[in-house]
């Protein structure tokens, strides 16, 4: 075999064995976003298991705040039907903020404040909340890294090759940020 | 070998250049108040009270000393610098008279000599206050503080923790240690710190070296039981190779972490994925960030973090200029402790 085409071949290898690897590594990234959302898919799950018990105690002591438990329980519901990551990320933003204003008119209600089962299903809440804004940054994170290698070179022609699309950020847009405004 | 650490430790004790006196240890003893047994923790579940107020008092009396002969580190100082100045000069003189020959390492010998009484009075002036800083620190906390070295300790730590105290093949010890508590969202969070040093010593046919780490651990006790024991260590190249992988579902922290536990990786992972929740993930994130490198250890009641170096490494406070402790080396200590009881109290938190 002539030289020429040795060195032809041994290059042709490693551009196949880089596309490979590339390739795989775009697979990876793309695990991790799947599987990073799916830690969020977990956590809301564990929210919206806790709200129908958070509902059912504050009913019995806070009989004025009937629209506002109204209103948890309709985000809540919807929030579990919907399938757009932006649909998601603004229900459950309006979701986050019902609850915390729940928790703050709570202080009008001294014998609410100081049931047991109250008690622990807002510390339970509150570090579900955290978990969940902790995923939350850890999912927008993976997808940066996987975006970043779908644009970058060289990389972007492999991507381009196998029809990889950029993943989107669980985030609402601004405008749907700007809405999130419940008054009590 | 136990012997042997003590005696040096008693020559280093009375060659001390700061002698209290009897008004000295009084002054002490009533400064020092009276340390309750109850509000501490310590993994090994011995703490030895006595050892800690008898160590304390001897450096508080060095303190109370050095308050009443505020000149006494200045005269010292000078005297070595004078020695050091005479012996320099008196290599040159002797260097210059050509009728005196000497050999070279005769000359290198007399300078070492001339030079380590400033050596050694730098070294135990610097090592003193770096001891009343931390008392100060534990006082103003009400933390308990041992500075000096312990030989029992490390090796009961080595039984519990062998992942991270079985280490080196000699001179393994704990020093610095601090045992305290902080009140945070309702909850006593425990800790106990300290410095572990250890000796690599390799023979290679006749020639032989040592090399010594000294390592900050902290570790914080657990209010739940956790079911599993598993090792964080920082990502290497060799990581990669000798560590059974588990992926968490961020790239940031699979970057910075690889894992070492026992057992196999099916029974293992989905255990210990399930402890390092998202908060817990970002919470070491934050604290790798914060001390660039660390290994973590995940036991049953307790959480344990190692990082390379020491609690104070350089202080400020300069005991030649005046008895103070300067406040920007207590400020450092107060905000490390900060910092790693409130972030590994947060991942206590969030451990299931």
């Amino acid at each position: 075999m002539k030289m020429e085409i040795k060195i032809l071949l041994i290059i042709i290898g490693v551009v196949f064995l880089g596309i490979i690897s590339m390739f795989n590594s775009l697979i990876r990234l793309k695990n991790h976003v799947k599987n990073s959302w799916s830690g969020i898919d977990v956590q809301l799950k564990r929210r919206n298991d806790l709200i129908p018990n958070l509902v059912n105690v504050v009913k019995g002591y806070a009989t004025h705040e009937k629209e506002t438990l109204e209103n948890i329980v309709k985000l809540r519901n919807l929030s579990m039907n919907q399938t757009n990551l932006k649909d998601i990320a603004k229900t459950q933003d309006q979701l986050s903020s019902s609850l915390k204003s729940l928790f703050a008119v709570s202080e009008n209600y001294p014998n609410l404040k100081a049931n047991q089962n109250f008690m622990e299903l807002q510390s339970e809440l509150s570090k579900t909340e955290n978990q969940i804004a902790a995923s939350r940054r850890i999912y927008n994170e993976n997808v940066t890294y996987f975006n970043n290698k779908i644009e970058t070179f060289p990389s972007n022609i492999i991507a381009k090759m196998f029809s990889f699309k950029q993943a989107d950020f669980f985030e609402a847009t601004k405008e749907e940020k700007k809405e999130v405004n419940i008054s009590f | 070998m136990e012997n042997g650490k003590k005696i040096l430790s008693n020559f280093l004790d009375k060659t001390s250049l700061v002698k209290p006196k009897q008004e000295d240890v009084e002054m002490a003893k009533q400064s020092f108040s009276n340390i309750s047994q109850n509000n501490y923790w310590d993994p090994t579940n011995f703490i030895d009270f006595e050892r800690i107020n008898k160590n304390c008092i001897k450096i508080l009396s060095k303190l109370f000393f050095l308050k009443r002969n505020p000149d006494k580190p200045k005269k010292q100082i000078s005297i070595a610098s004078l020695i050091l100045i005479i012996g320099t000069v008196g290599v040159f003189l002797l260097n210059f008279n050509s009728s005196i020959k000497i050999d070279p390492d005769a000359w290198l010998m007399y300078l070492l000599f001339a030079i380590f009484p400033l050596t050694f009075i730098l070294i135990d002036y610097q090592s003193l206050s770096k001891d009343i800083i931390k008392i100060q620190v534990a006082q103003s906390n009400n933390f308990l503080y041992d500075p000096y070295s312990d030989y029992k300790k490390w090796f009961d730590l080595s039984k519990l923790y062998p992942e991270i105290f079985q280490k080196g093949n000699s001179s393994q010890h704990v020093e610095d240690q601090f045992w305290g508590n902080l009140r945070k969202n309702n909850i006593d969070h425990y800790f106990y710190s300290g410095i572990f040093t250890y000796t690599i010593r390799t023979q290679n046919g006749k020639n032989s070296s040592s090399t010594t780490y000294n390592t900050h651990f902290f570790s914080i006790k657990l209010n739940k039981k956790i079911n599993t024991r598993f090792c964080l260590c920082r990502e290497s190249i060799f990581s990669r190779f000798s560590k059974k992988e588990i992926n968490t579902e961020s790239i940031e922290f699979n970057k910075r972490f690889s894992f070492l536990y026992d057992g196999k990786k099916s029974e293992k992972s989905l255990e210990i994925v399930k402890q390092l929740s998202p908060a817990v993930q970002e919470k070491i994130i934050e604290l790798d960030k914060k001390t660039k490198g660390m290994n973590i250890l995940f036991t049953q009641d307790c959480v344990i973090f190692l990082f390379t170096g020491f609690l104070l490494k350089r202080s400020k406070t300069n005991l030649f200029k005046s008895v103070e402790i300067n406040e920007e080396d207590k400020n450092f200590i107060t905000n490390k402790l900060d910092t790693l009881i409130d972030i590994s109290s947060d991942i206590s938190h969030y451990l299931d």
